[in-house]
């Protein structure tokens, strides 16, 4: 796989969040606001460079018996860090995230790529690899807080529509309770499913290994797809 | 020696890893200070906001009085004697550990001048409008009883939290005017 594949394939083809479908427990609870999702979706992407580049360069040194709890410490590490980077620098994002900070310990994409990717990679696909899926988490937080803060609240960004143009339809409140987080949720998944068909990649039609996007992975390790 | 060595080395792998994970934790802790930071605010913090809202103070100081109640966390009097600012904590939607916090304004009829929220740990974009200027403006004049007041829509836990809070600042409000506006 070329170096650009590795990045790329995390922003869309391969996006943790809206191909995936993992992590959404903070995707639904932090994208009430573009701007909160956005910086969930960094912290969450040093995280990963972080965990999988220090993963990957231990991978040796790891015994395969211990390898989660293993990863967990070094995963629990960076999240502790970046708690302690905001709550010094940037104290208002590190209130509106809240719990989720601390939860990225066990977003499972982290734990997911440490598992699929960086303890199988160098350290320099391992990092581009924890960049893409990164970025691709941060992109779908961002794509998912605008439509709805813009629908939810009518503005974007902290910037309301009605201030700047002088008028704008009463914001529709649905968007940002949970029920119209799900709801978006689904409808951003289904344009991405557009797109990939656009683009002629067959889209999953069901759950198992030929859907998995995990299965150029699985399938070179011992057991294939069973052990997956 | 097969099995001592199964079960040591994974062992200490984890072992020599936690440690070290531990140590870097501890280094950044005390570089970026986070242990010095205040949960709360400081008193002149509080004078600051108690003068936006007492709109006609003179000069401001930390009233010496012992309320007993937990809620209340601090009273401020203007030296001019035109008003009190009660420092407040209810509890809102973030719960028990994270309550809001308010300052709010009294004149010396016990009607409200002002409110600012000095901490609102509730959720972005929801809870946090309880926050607007707009929407404060709604208890301004208000004394008595703020039941009267409207609550926010999707923010209702947060409005009532902060409707309880004022509704105990004129309880407390009582209390204290005999002491701080004789």
């Amino acid at each position: 796989m070329s170096n650009f594949k590795t990045f790329s394939k995390g922003i869309l083809e391969e996006n943790p969040v809206l191909v995936m479908l993992l992590g959404t427990c903070p995707t639904l609870a932090t994208t009430t606001l573009a701007s909160t999702g956005v910086g969930m979706g960094l912290a969450t992407t040093f995280v990963l460079v972080c965990s999988n580049i220090v993963i990957s360069m231990l991978k040796r040194v790891i015994p395969k018996e211990v390898r989660l709890p293993c990863f967990i410490v070094v995963i629990a590490g960076f999240v502790t860090f970046v708690s302690f980077i905001l709550q010094a620098y940037i104290p208002d994002l590190y209130d509106s995230l809240g719990i989720f900070l601390s939860l990225i310990v066990v977003n499972c994409i982290i734990l997911g790529r440490a598992e699929m990717f960086a303890s199988k990679n160098k350290v320099g696909a391992s990092a581009l690899d924890g960049l893409g899926m990164g970025l691709g988490f941060t992109l779908a937080l961002f794509v998912i807080g605008s439509c709805r803060e813009i629908l939810g609240f009518g503005s974007w960004l902290g910037i309301s529509f009605e201030d700047l143009l002088g008028f704008w339809p009463e914001p529709m409140l649905f968007f940002i309770t949970p029920a119209g987080g799900f709801f978006v949720f689904g409808v951003v998944i289904a344009v991405v499913n557009l797109i990939m068909r656009a683009k002629n990649r067959k889209p999953k039609e069901k759950i198992g290994c030929e859907g998995c996007p995990h299965k150029a992975e699985c399938t070179k390790q011992e057991g294939g797809c069973d052990a997956c | 020696m097969g099995k001592a060595k199964e079960i040591l080395v994974p062992t200490l792998a984890l072992t020599v890893i936690a440690v070290l994970v531990a140590v870097l934790l501890a280094v950044t802790y005390n570089a970026t200070g986070v242990g010095n930071i205040q949960p709360g605010l400081s008193d002149e913090e509080c004078v600051e906001y108690a003068s936006t809202v007492i709109p006609d103070a003179q000069k401001l100081i930390k009233a010496d009085y012992q309320s007993g109640e937990a809620d209340l966390l601090g009273v401020y009097q203007d030296e001019g004697k035109t008003g009190v600012a009660l420092h407040i904590q209810t509890v809102g939607y973030a719960g028990k550990s994270s309550p809001i916090e308010a300052l709010i304004g009294f004149d010396k009829e016990g009607a409200v001048t002002g409110i600012v929220i000095v901490s609102c740990p509730e959720t972005p974009g929801l809870g946090t409008r309880i926050e607007d200027a707009e929407y404060l403006k709604n208890y301004t004049g208000v004394s008595g009883s703020a039941d009267g007041v409207d609550t926010i829509t999707g923010a209702t836990i947060s409005s009532t939290a902060l409707k309880a809070g004022v509704n105990f600042a004129m309880e407390q409000f009582e209390a204290v005017k005999g002491e701080v506006l004789a």
